[in-house]
């Protein structure tokens, strides 16, 4: 489905803070799976996902998308298939502060969200779903860690994506909020949903759910990454 | 979804990105609204006085004859009235009494003008509302002024001229001809100057060029110069204020570009998620020009209202003097109350679009940076 060819990603070029965050990773990833990128920070794992969710463009190499090469598709096309193919779990939920939890559940269908298209209904069950029903009107900000979490997730899923990206999505979490967020995950990927994640969390790297983790370092993927 | 929808989505986004961020943008917003009060009270005050200037100039004789003699003023002969009269097109010629009189008590000119109005009794005057004001004088009282010998010339005021007509007759002494040639000593056969009646337009430059062959040591002084003159005045003292204002605004950009380019950690962050989330540089964009829209609209209304206030309620206060001129005797009048189009697009184009610019240009490059890389500076 999504298929890295030796992506290069390269900060800050040509000055003294230059930084090769990624070198000549070859990633496949296919439809369903349910990949864990491990690896201590500084690895690439948050690189790896920005490339791969076209978050950001590799310095070279290529990005394949059902076989399409994304890398020199101009950004209104990519902020397309941001919309419509890949929702993203960040390490911090990123919610919009002053705005009511349901708003910021819908912000990415606000451009193109229609009366009578389901999407608020949608919205209204995935923060059911998360356990947020009775937060649907209050303000980001009053959110504990884990709610917040919740409704990134509830963000993430709104416009149902093929893909989910999720960033160290348990590292603002104690252990019982991440088990829970771990089983939210389990449920996506019963659905059939394609799951890449970065973690360093162990609770993670060992869910039942997950098909294949990869190790990383330096910005490569290590030899001997295991798949389930 | 259509355009009308979309748009008011992102406007009511727009205003909670506004009260989210209020510390700065009250801030901006006043600082705005006061230069958009002295921009548009300077607009409104010099249109309405060349307005005023222009219906005032509409009694005035059409053509004015006056001698010169060495690049000077004098006294024209009386006997240049008739033949000025009978120059085609001309439905009216007289002579005219009139000058100026400084007072050194008062450190003040007046001017002092003969009255064709048969009811002003000898040693009755007129006098504007400034002369009255300055000299304490009202109808039924006297005025004093010190003749040509140094001797104390004493006046009834029979009328002060109603406050509508200031702008011109701040300054005015109307008395009977006998009496002006008394106080000034002017000799019998001698006007100040020659006023010619013209109804018609088109004839007037045709009327002018005739009596520049009658009169060749006359200066020939067409009301619509004179109109150009007030209309060049005002616009000059305008410009001045303008260009004391223009200083401000410059800084109020700069500081509104400098605000905009370094955007808050937040405001980056929120247009990162945005990318992130799926929204095209173009929907980025149109809430920020919302924003900005907001911003924008709120000054110009509160400060084209408060102008408009300033302007006609409270007469300009805050730079009549410089408006209405440097004189002791400051001209006090309502301006009428008078908005047009012109004056509207004037303040918007010189006060909103360039905050628009200032404002936007800076959300547009960090919209265009990839949204990996906003998150990440956030």
């Amino acid at each position: 489905m999504i298929a890295l060819e030796q992506v290069t990603k390269v900060y800050s070029r040509g000055r003294p803070e230059e930084h090769t965050a990624l070198a000549a990773v070859d990633l496949t990833v296919g439809a369903g799976e349910r990949l864990v990128l491990m690896g201590p920070s500084g690895s690439g794992k948050t690189t790896l996902l920005s490339v791969l969710g076209t978050l950001s463009r590799p310095t070279s190499g290529r990005v394949r998308l059902e076989g399409r090469d994304l890398t020199r598709l101009p950004e209104k096309a990519l902020a397309s298939i941001r919309r419509r193919t890949f929702g993203f779990l960040f390490q911090e939920p990123h919610l919009v502060r002053g705005l009511r939890v349901i708003d910021n559940v819908l912000l990415p269908a606000l451009p193109v969200h229609e009366p009578g298209d389901g999407l608020r209904e949608r919205a209204l069950s995935l923060l059911g779903k998360f356990g947020l029903e009775r937060k649907t009107l209050a303000r980001a900000e009053t959110l504990s860690p884990g709610e917040a979490q919740r409704a990134g997730l509830a963000r993430a899923l709104l416009l149902d994506p093929q893909v989910l990206i999720a960033d160290e999505p348990t590292a603002h979490l104690d252990t019982a909020r991440s088990r829970e967020l771990i089983a939210f995950l389990g449920s996506l990927a019963a659905e059939g949903k394609t799951l890449v994640i970065a973690s360093h969390d162990p609770l993670v790297g060992g869910a039942g759910f997950v098909n294949r983790v990869l190790a990383m370092r330096d910005g490569r993927i290590l030899e001997g990454s295991s798949s389930r | 979804m259509t355009f009308i929808a979309r748009h008011r989505r992102l406007l009511t986004l727009a205003c909670s990105a506004i009260l989210r961020h209020r510390t700065r943008h009250v801030s901006i917003l006043l600082v705005y609204t006061a230069l958009v009060f002295l921009f548009a009270s300077v607009v409104f005050c010099v249109e309405a006085l060349k307005r005023e200037a222009r219906l005032l100039l509409q009694g005035a004789p059409e053509i004015v004859v006056q001698r010169l003699v060495a690049g000077r003023h004098e006294p024209i002969p009386a006997e240049l009235v008739e033949p000025l009269r009978r120059i085609p097109g001309v439905q009216r010629a007289a002579g005219r009494l009139w000058g100026y009189h400084f007072d050194e008590e008062r450190r003040v000119n007046f001017t002092l003008i003969a009255s064709e109005d048969p009811r002003l009794a000898p040693r009755a005057v007129a006098v504007g509302r400034g002369v009255a004001r300055l000299l304490g004088a009202e109808a039924g009282g006297r005025i004093a002024l010190r003749g040509r010998g140094g001797e104390e010339v004493s006046f009834a005021v029979a009328e002060v001229f109603p406050s509508a007509s200031e702008l011109v007759a701040a300054d005015l002494i109307e008395m009977p001809q006998e009496d002006l040639r008394a106080f000034f000593g002017i000799p019998e056969g001698l006007y100040t100057d020659i006023t010619l009646r013209v109804a018609n337009e088109n004839e007037r430059r045709v009327v002018a060029s005739k009596v520049r062959g009658l009169v060749p040591d006359g200066r020939v002084i067409l009301r619509e110069e004179i109109a150009r003159t007030y209309e060049e005045l005002f616009d000059w003292r305008g410009g001045v204020l303008l260009a004391v204002f223009a200083s401000l605004a410059a800084s109020f950009l700069l500081l509104a570009w400098s605000q905009a380019a370094g955007l808050e950690e937040e405001e980056k962050r929120e247009i990162g998620l945005l990318k992130a989330v799926g929204w095209e540089l173009s929907e980025v964009l149109a809430l920020k020009t919302w924003e900005a829209i907001t911003v924008s609209l709120t000054a110009f209304l509160l400060g084209t209202a408060l102008a408009y206030l300033h302007v006609f309620a409270a007469g300009a206060f805050l730079f009549a003097s410089l408006m209405k001129g440097w004189s002791v005797l400051y001209p006090r009048f309502a301006l009428d109350p008078a908005l047009d189009l012109p004056q509207v697009t004037l303040i918007v184009s010189v006060a909103v679009v360039p905050f628009l610019l200032a404002s936007v240009i800076p959300s547009w490059r960090a919209a265009a940076t990839e949204p990996d890389r906003l998150l990440r500076q956030a």
